[in-house]
């Protein structure tokens, strides 16, 4: 049986993914118009794949990698690399009893995020936006366990130190 | 403040994607799914014998992966395709397989196999498994029954135009033809739809010949006619309907506030759907200079006024030439005349009645310059 079917069903599955699959492209782009190509482009390619996918987890777990993959294409062929997480918008306005001293941590964090390389970003994102297991990660970026493990131990320090700390 | 570092990243990454995504964006329309087979590559030999073709391939494939190992890990990914395992499948399901996998379809060679089902595909070139470039062709052998197509036997072209670029593949498939897909951006046929085809139809050709088809592409879209003269509203629904956006660029013009004069796009072009296009809008900035001849200077001024001129008496030059004509005196003069200079030594110049002249299209604010007769 195929449960992801041409037409009525993929339009379901686009509505009900989109937002979350374009706030995790524009976590890994930084570009909104990036992040919409890489989310259209997903599921064009999906669509094409669709006979071989008859279980809605793994729909979306394709279509998540789909977006990784097509977000490392799209900002490369947008050039929009240089311009990453740090033109982001900061998020909600913090209230008046949280302190400056937050807002600073917060825009030193995204800006570290940002120039993170590649793949530790990916893994970042995917760790601690997507909420993946360790292994989800590495399926999703194609790398094994192990590497997923020491890019995420190596992205924490990394950050860590960027904002004057250690782990 | 005891926040890991693990709590803030799961905290800032989470602000920033619904700042960046809030819920309330609406989700554009899915894009048009692309059901068009494209062969990314123009093959490079009609025909070539099965271990030539495996040979040659093998080493474009690995040229290819060795060019392409010096450069980034990402691009060595994307640009890699898994040769799908396709023995035993059906040459439909097979074509849809290579295509899915990046791959394109290559030399279909008929060959006769007792007991297997026509169509069916019994080798393939390079086997299932095979790291290859995207793009590279997978040559396949099919099964054929005895009596019928051979490498030598003949094949009528169907008539494809009309048909979707899916359907032409089936019936091309299904004949044992190869199809490649041209798109091109619209020449008024339907959309999605083929409106050219090579070789014509009902010529005879021989087995795994390509059959070029020329497809309109559905992602395409004419710009439409008459935006000119609409209002900027009715040319951004029109736009709308056809997919497109309108980028509004104030222009000075007669014509009233907010109407389309001009489009930076020439009518009938077409373009990527989604794509924006360019409107001039009138901000009625200008009015037509009338003919003052024959009013009294504050009869002009009225007249200006009445046009949306903004100016005042203290904007209007003022000139005078004698008449010994009693009626015509206080009048704007209707023809040229030498004036005095305004600022005197006796010098002389020649001047129309008025300036700007009669019919000019003028911005509200100018300055008019007038002679006006007095008595000699």
């Amino acid at each position: 049986m195929v449960a992801i079917e041409a037409g009525d069903d993929l339009e379901a599955l686009y509505q009900t993914s989109y937002h979350s699959l374009l706030r995790l492209a524009v976590l890994l782009t930084g570009d909104r118009g990036a992040a919409e190509d890489a989310v259209q482009d997903a599921f064009v390619g999906f669509w094409r794949r669709i006979d071989g996918l008859d279980d809605p987890a793994a729909a979306r777990a394709y279509l998540r990698a789909a977006v990784v993959n097509n977000s490392r294409s799209v900002l490369r062929r947008r050039r929009t690399a240089a311009r990453h997480m740090h033109e982001l918008a900061p998020g909600t306005q913090p209230g008046a009893d949280e302190s400056i001293v937050m807002q600073v941590r917060d825009r030193e964090l995204r800006l570290a995020v940002a120039n993170l390389p590649r793949r530790q970003r990916e893994v970042v994102v995917l760790r601690y936006w997507s909420e993946l297991s360790l292994a989800e990660v590495a399926e999703t970026l194609g790398v094994s366990v192990g590497t997923v493990k020491s890019s995420a131990s190596r992205a924490l320090d990394r950050l860590q130190l960027s904002l004057g700390g250690s782990r | 403040m005891n926040e890991t570092i693990e709590e803030q990243l799961r905290r800032v990454l989470a602000q920033s994607a619904t700042a960046e995504v809030p819920d309330a964006l609406p989700i554009p329309p899915l894009r048009q799914v692309d059901e068009l087979t494209v062969r990314r590559r123009r093959r490079l030999v009609p025909v070539i014998s099965g271990i030539a073709a495996a040979a040659i391939i093998t080493l474009i494939a690995t040229a290819a992966l060795l060019l392409h190992t010096n450069q980034p890990d990402e691009s060595v990914s994307a640009a890699r395709a898994v040769t799908p395992q396709l023995v035993g499948l059906s040459l439909v399901e097979a074509e849809a397989d290579i295509t899915a996998a990046g791959l394109t379809v290559g030399t279909l060679t008929s060959v006769e196999s007792a007991g297997t089902p026509k169509g069916q595909v019994i080798a393939q070139q390079p086997s299932g498994g095979t790291v290859s470039v995207k793009g590279d062709l997978v040559d396949l052998q099919v099964s054929a029954e005895a009596t019928t197509a051979n490498a030598s036997a003949l094949i009528t072209v169907p008539d494809l135009r009309a048909s979707t670029a899916t359907e032409a593949t089936a019936q091309l498939t299904k004949l044992y033809l190869v199809i490649k897909v041209v798109i091109v951006p619209s020449t008024g046929g339907k959309k999605g739809h083929v409106v050219r085809q090579d070789p014509e139809p009902n010529a005879k050709v021989s087995v795994g010949t390509v059959v070029t088809v020329t497809v309109t592409d559905p992602n395409f879209t004419d710009v439409p006619q008459g935006l000119v003269g609409m209002t900027y509203d009715q040319a951004v629904a029109t736009l709308k309907s056809v997919k497109l956006t309108a980028i509004p660029a104030l222009v000075d013009s007669t014509q009233p506030v907010n109407t389309v004069v001009g489009v930076k796009v020439a009518v009938g072009t077409s373009v990527v759907q989604g794509s924006p296009i360019a409107l001039q809008i009138s901000n009625n900035q200008l009015f037509i200079v009338p003919k003052l001849a024959n009013l009294t200077s504050a009869e002009a001024i009225a007249k200006l006024a009445s046009l949306g001129w903004t100016g005042s008496a203290s904007s209007l030059k003022l000139y005078t030439t004698p008449t010994s004509d009693r009626m015509l005196v206080g009048k704007i003069a209707g023809e040229s005349h030498t004036v005095i200079t305004p600022k005197g030594g006796g010098g002389t110049v020649q001047m129309p009645g008025q300036a700007p002249p009669p019919g000019t299209p003028v911005r509200k604010s100018t300055s008019f310059t007038i002679i006006v007769y007095v008595m000699k």
